[in-house]
């Protein structure tokens, strides 16, 4: 969500970043009351969008438990906590202010989303999409692209 | 793992959305963009 930088990149060559969130409009406002976006980000806690342009979507299982767990781990350490294997979660809403059990019950109901971008024309149509883990597998969980990567895709408008 | 992609590709039309602001009041809607400029919609998960 840290994307102030791109968004302005993006923005110098003519394009909007609108960001979607899966968090009610109430609590996503109190959370970015702290760190206001530089772009418009909107609320879907159910996930309509991420349905409407068909982004993967399954059951946490054990192993996506345990790699979403190693990378907010090495968020957390990136933030300079000490924690604990598996203790990113916790260590980062401790860190934000945030009452660990207010997110538990989104992460229940939305399992396993990925993520994606598209790039939309200004007649509506998509000319550009990255899919979560379409192009590196696991390994692209959390993955944005590269400022370069979307600079590339808008000259090819 | 993950179920089959039925994700939209380029060349297909972006389906319209609007959804409330998750920093202030109001909506925002991909329709008010169409004919402005283009937009990268990036769609995250949750604020977990």
């Amino acid at each position: 969500m840290s994307l102030g930088l791109t968004a302005e990149k993006l923005r110098g060559a003519g394009v909007e970043l609108v960001g979607v969130v899966g968090t009610a409009a109430n609590r996503a406002r109190r959370y970015f009351s702290y760190r206001r976006p530089r772009y418009p980000v909107a609320a879907d806690p159910d996930l309509a969008s991420h349905r409407a342009f068909g982004l993967p979507h399954t059951a946490f299982t054990p192993e996506i438990f345990q790699i979403a767990n190693a990378k907010i781990d090495g968020v957390a350490r990136e933030a300079g906590l000490k924690v604990p294997a598996g203790g990113g979660w916790q260590a980062l809403d401790r860190e934000d202010g945030i009452q660990p059990n207010e997110f538990a019950l989104d992460i229940e109901r939305h399992q396993a989303q990925l993520t994606g971008q598209f790039l939309i024309d200004r007649q509506g149509v998509i000319r550009w999409s990255n899919i979560e883990t379409e192009r590196d597998g696991m390994d692209g969980i959390d993955r944005f692209p590269s400022d370069d990567e979307l600079l590339a895709a808008l000259r090819a408008l | 793992m993950m179920e089959p992609t039925t994700s939209l590709r380029p060349g297909d039309d972006a389906p319209d959305i609007t959804l409330p602001s998750a920093t202030d009041d109001g909506t925002i809607s991909l329709a008010a963009y169409r004919g402005e400029g283009p937009v990268l919609l990036a769609l995250f998960r949750g604020l977990y």
